[in-house]
C-alpha cells in the first residue's frame, strides 16, 4: 500500500524533501526521513535506500569537531592518502561517518585552498598544514581532552 | 530496465499470437511476459531475480535471449510477447553472455560454498555448474562486509548477496511490510532494514517469507542445528521435542522419494517417521504440537466467549502467529488489546513440558531442553521473547524449521523416509483433527468454531466443516449462526490483506479474526522447504493444506475438547479452561513495540 504512489495526487519527489531537510539541519536526522517517506508515499526503508544512494546526503550527524581531509592534486601528492588512512584507522569510521561518541566525523574534500601547506586538513576550525600520519593521534588526543 | 514488464496473470482479454522458439513454432498470449512463456513451453531459461506472478525487474540479467531483429540481448524477464517474434533461448551467443554474468557475480562472491547452509540448494551454484564455470576470473572479493546476525530468526550475509532484490520485493510488494530496500551504491550496496539498523532492532516481523525466495545463502534462517547437537551431545540433558502440523505434510518432499510416495499425490503425514528419526538422533521423547494446539482452542475459545458474551474488546484476533502478533504490536499498537492473551501453541506445550511433565518424569525442569520443529522462522524469534518464559527460562530452548530438520537428518545420514514410524509419546502427544488443521489458514477458526459451538450451544456441530473459512484467498469471511447468535469470523493470510483490514477498520464488523502472517498460513512458512520456482506466492500451499485436511478426516476425534489427553491435563493439573493455573502458564501479554524510534512516526497514515 504504502509502495503505491496515488495517481491521482501528485506527491512531491523524495530527493526534493531530502535536499529541503539536509539544507536546514545540514544531514538528515531520522525523524526527518521518515516525516518526508511519509510526504512522498514511500516507505522509511524505501526513503533511506534513496537518502544512501546518493553521497550528498550526509547520513549522520556532523562530530563536534568535523575533520576535512584535502584529496586535492596537490595534498595527493604529497601524501593526503596516507593521511586518511590513518584518520580511518584511528577513529575506526569510514569518511561520511560520525564517531560513536559523536566527537568526530570524517569528510574528505576537493580542495581546502591550502595547497602551499600540503597536505592539509581542518578539524573543527584549526587547520593544519604539513602533516604527517604520525602526528594524527596526536593531534586528535588534544580535541579528545577538550571532549 | 526501459522495457514495458507485463505479466501473464495481470492481462485481461488477450489475443493469442504466433511466435518461434528455437525453429518451434508457438502460440503465446500476446503482451504476457516472455520469461514465463518460455519457462510453460517447458524451454529452461535460467533467473536469480525473477518471482512468478510479479513483473520482472531485469536484476540479474541471466535471463537474456537472443530475439531476431533486435541487435542486443534481451532480459527475456521485462519482455512482452509480440506477434512474430522470433527467440533463440540457447544460441552460442547467448549462452556465453549468461556465463559472462556468471562470473562477474562469482567474481565478488565468497568461495564459502563448502561451508554454506545453502550447498546443494543453491540457485547460483547450481547456474555455475550448468554453465561450467569451474575457474573464477577476478581473485580478489571487492565488496567487504559484516554478516547481520542480530536476530535470532534471520541471518544476512551481504557478500553472498547477488542483490536480486526478491527479498525486497517480497517484503513489499507481497507483504507490504516494507523493512527491508537496496541501501547505499557500488560495492557498498547491500539489502538493510532503515539506517542500517541491526535485523533485530528493525520494523522487520520475522515472517521469513524473504528467506523462502532467496537464491543463495545471503538470506536464511538463523541456524541452530548445531545447538541441537550440542544438546544431544551432553548427557546432562534431558531433550525432548514437539513437532508443528504443517512439517508433517512437508518433509516427504525432502524424503518421499526414498519411499516411493509421489510428490503429486496428497502428501502423506510424514509425522511418525519424524519420530522416528528424533528418537534415531538421541531424542527422549516426541510430542505434538497438535495437542497444544487443542489446548490453544480450549483456551482462546473459552477466552472468546466470555469476551462475546460481554462485548469486551471485539473482535477477539488469534495469537498463534508471532509474525502477525510483532505486526501488530509495531504497526497497530492501538489494536494490540484485540490480540488473544493466549500464548502459542509451541509456547503452551513448552510450558507444560517444563512443568506438568517435568512433575511426572521426575526430572528437574532446569535439564529439560525443548526442541521445537516449525515451519516458522518467526517462532525462533517468538522462543526468545521473554514473556514466554518463566524464572528466566524460556518455555522452548531451540526452534528448528523444516529446512534445519532436513539438515540435522542428512548430518546424520538418517533418511526417516525409510524408517518405521514411531507413535508420539504420552500424554503430550495425542491431538484430533481440530489440531491438524491449524497448519493451513483458516484451520484456526474452524477448530475454535467447532468448540465454541459446543461451549454456546452444549451440542456438538454437524457437519463439523466449516467450509467457509476455507479456501485461498487473502481474505475470506463468514458469519456462522450458533443456537441463534450470529458469529462474524473474518480469515486473511498474508500481512499485505491485514494490514488492509486494520488500516481500513473493515476489522471491527467482526467478532473473530484470525490472521495467519504468510501468504495461505504455516503450510506455506517462512522456515519451510523451498519450492524450485521461487514464487510471488508459495505454489505448494494448496498441496500441503489438503495434507491437513486429509489428517483431520481421518482423525477418528475432530474436536479439541472431546480430546481424552487434553481432559486428563485438566482434570489432573490445569483445573479449568482460564483457570488461574491456566493463565499463569498459558496465557502472556503483548504490549505496543517501538522497534525504532521511527515506528511511531512512520505509523501515522498519510492523509
Ligand atoms: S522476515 Fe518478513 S517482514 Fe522481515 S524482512 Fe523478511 S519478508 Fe520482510
Ligand atoms: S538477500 Fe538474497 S534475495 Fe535478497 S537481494 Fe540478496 S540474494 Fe537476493
Ligand atoms: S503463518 Fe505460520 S509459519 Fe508464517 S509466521 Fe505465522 S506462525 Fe510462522
Ligand atoms: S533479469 Fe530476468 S530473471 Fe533476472
Amino acid at each position: 500500500m504504502a509502495t503505491v504512489v496515488s495517481p491521482v495526487k501528485t506527491r512531491p519527489s523524495i530527493i526534493v524533501l531530502l535536499q529541503e531537510v539536509q539544507e536546514r539541519y545540514g544531514y538528515l536526522p531520522r525523524e526527518e526521513v521518515a516525516r518526508c517517506a511519509r510526504a512522498a508515499g514511500i516507505s522509511v526503508a524505501q526513503a533511506y535506500g534513496v537518502a544512501s544512494f546518493y553521497n550528498f546526503f550526509k547520513l549522520s550527524k556532523p562530530g563536534k569537531y568535523p575533520i576535512r581531509v584535502c584529496t586535492g592534486t596537490a595534498c595527493h601528492v604529497q601524501g593526503g592518502q596516507g593521511l586518511l588512512e590513518r584518520l580511518r584507522s584511528e577513529l575506526g569510521i569510514e569518511p561520511g561517518e560520525t564517531t560513536p561518541d559523536g566527537l568526530f566525523s570524517l569528510e574528505t574534500v576537493a580542495c581546502l585552498g591550502a595547497c602551499s601547506m600540503s597536505p592539509a586538513m581542518v578539524v573543527g576550525d584549526d587547520v593544519y598544514g604539513r602533516v604527517t600520519p604520525r602526528e594524527i593521534p596526536r593531534i586528535l588526543a588534544r580535541y579528545r581532552r577538550r571532549g | 530496465m526501459s522495457e514495458t514488464s507485463l505479466h501473464a496473470n495481470g492481462v485481461t482479454s488477450v489475443s493469442m499470437v504466433t511466435i518461434k522458439v528455437n525453429g518451434q513454432v508457438l502460440r503465446a498470449p500476446e503482451g504476457a511476459n516472455l520469461l514465463t512463456v518460455l519457462r510453460q513451453a517447458g524451454f529452461s531459461v535460467p533467473s536469480l531475480c525473477y518471482l512468478e506472478g510479479l513483473p520482472g525487474i531485469g536484476a540479474c540479467r541471466l535471463c537474456l535471449v537472443e530475439i531476431a531483429g533486435v541487435p542486443k540481448l534481451q532480459t527475456a524477464c521485462t519482455t512482452a510477447v509480440r506477434d512474430g517474434m522470433e527467440i533463440y533461448t540457447n544460441s552460442a551467443r547467448v549462452r556465453e553472455a549468461r556465463r559472462e554474468v556468471l562470473q562477474l557475480l562469482l567474481g565478488d562472491h565468497p568461495n564459502e560454498c563448502l561451508f554454506c547452509q545453502r550447498s546443494g540448494d543453491c540457485e547460483l551454484q547450481a547456474l555455475a555448474a550448468e554453465y561450467g564455470v569451474r575457474q573464477k576470473q577476478y581473485e580478489e572479493m571487492l565488496r567487504h562486509f559484516e554478516p547481520d546476525l542480530s536476530s535470532p530468526a534471520l541471518a544476512y550475509d551481504p557478500e553472498k548477496c547477488v542483490l536480486c532484490q526478491r527479498c525486497v520485493r517480497v517484503c513489499s510488494e507481497v507483504q507490504e511490510v516494507n523493512a527491508i530496500s537496496l541501501v547505499r551504491r557500488g560495492i557498498k550496496t547491500k539489502v538493510s532494514p532503515p539506517f542500517e539498523m541491526p535485523w533485530a532492532e528493525s520494523g522487520c516481523t520475522f515472517c521469513g517469507q524473504c528467506t523462502v525466495v532467496c537464491p543463495t545463502g545471503a538470506l536464511t534462517e538463523h541456524d541452530d542445528t548445531a545447538r541441537v547437537w550440542q544438546a544431544l551431545n551432553d548427557p546432562d540433558r534431558y531433550v525432548v521435542a514437539q513437532i508443528a502440523p504443517a512439517v508433517r505434510v512437508t518433509m516427504g518432499e525432502a524424503w518421499a522419494d526414498s519411499r516411493g510416495v509421489s510428490r503429486d499425490e496428497i502428501p502423506e503425514d510424514f509425522s511418525e517417521r519424524i519420530v522416528a528419526g528424533l528418537k534415531a538422533l538421541g531424542f527422549r521423547a516426541v510430542f505434538d504440537t497438535q495437542f497444544s494446539a487443542d489446548l490453544t482452542i480450549m483456551e482462546e475459545t473459552h477466552e472468546f466467549v466470555e469476551r462475546f458474551k460481554r462485548g469486551e474488546r471485539l473482535p477477539i484476533f488469534t495469537s498463534c502467529c508471532p509474525a502477525w502478533v510483532r505486526f501488530v504490536e509495531l504497526y497497530f499498537p492501538e489494536q494490540v488489546e484485540h490480540l488473544s492473551s493466549c500464548k502459542s501453541p509451541q509456547g503452551m506445550l513448552g510450558a507444560l513440558l517444563k512443568t506438568y511433565y517435568a512433575q511426572k518424569i521426575g526430572v528437574d525442569p532446569a535439564r529439560i531442553t525443548v526442541v521445537s520443529i516449525m515451519p516458522c522462522t518467526a517462532k525462533k524469534f517468538e522462543a526468545s521473547r521473554p514473556e514466554l518464559g518463566r524464572d528466566g527460562r524460556p518455555d522452548v530452548d531451540i526452534v528448528l524449521t523444516s529446512r534445519e530438520l532436513e539438515r540435522l537428518m542428512a548430518q546424520a545420514g538418517i533418511d526417516p523416509g525409510k524408517l518405521e514410524p514411531q507413535p508420539f509419546d504420552s500424554p503430550l502427544g495425542e491431538s484430533t483433527g481440530a489440531g491438524a488443521i491449524f497448519g493451513a489458514s483458516g484451520g484456526v477458526a474452524e477448530a475454535a468454531l467447532r468448540t465454541a459451538y459446543y461451549l454456546v450451544s452444549g451440542k456438538d456441530p454437524a457437519p463439523l466443516e466449516f467450509e467457509a473459512v476455507r479456501g485461498w484467498d487473502n481474505l475470506r469471511t463468514a458469519t456462522i449462526t450458533i443456537d441463534g447468535t450470529a458469529v462474524r469470523c473474518a480469515v486473511v493470510s498474508g500481512l499485505a490483506g491485514a494490514r488492509r483490514l486494520l488500516e481500513s477498520g473493515e476489522y471491527k464488523q467482526y467478532d473473530f479474526v484470525e490472521v495467519m502472517a504468510c501468504p495461505g498460513g504455516c503450510v506455506d512458512g517462512g522456515g519451510q522447504l523451498r519450492p524450485e520456482v521461487k514464487a510471488a506466492r508459495g505454489l505448494h500451499a494448496q498441496k500441503r493444506a489438503a495434507g491437513l485436511y486429509a489428517i483431520d478426516q481421518k482423525k477418528e476425534i475432530r474436536l479439541s475438547h472431546r480430546n481424552p489427553a487434553i481432559q486428563k491435563v485438566y482434570a489432573e493439573f490445569l483445573g479449568e479452561p482460564g483457570s488461574s493455573t491456566a493463565h499463569h502458564l498459558l496465557h502472556t501479554h503483548y504490549q505496543p513495540q517501538d522497534a525504532y524510534e521511527l515506528v511511531a512516526a512512520t505509523r501515522e497514515k498519510e492523509g
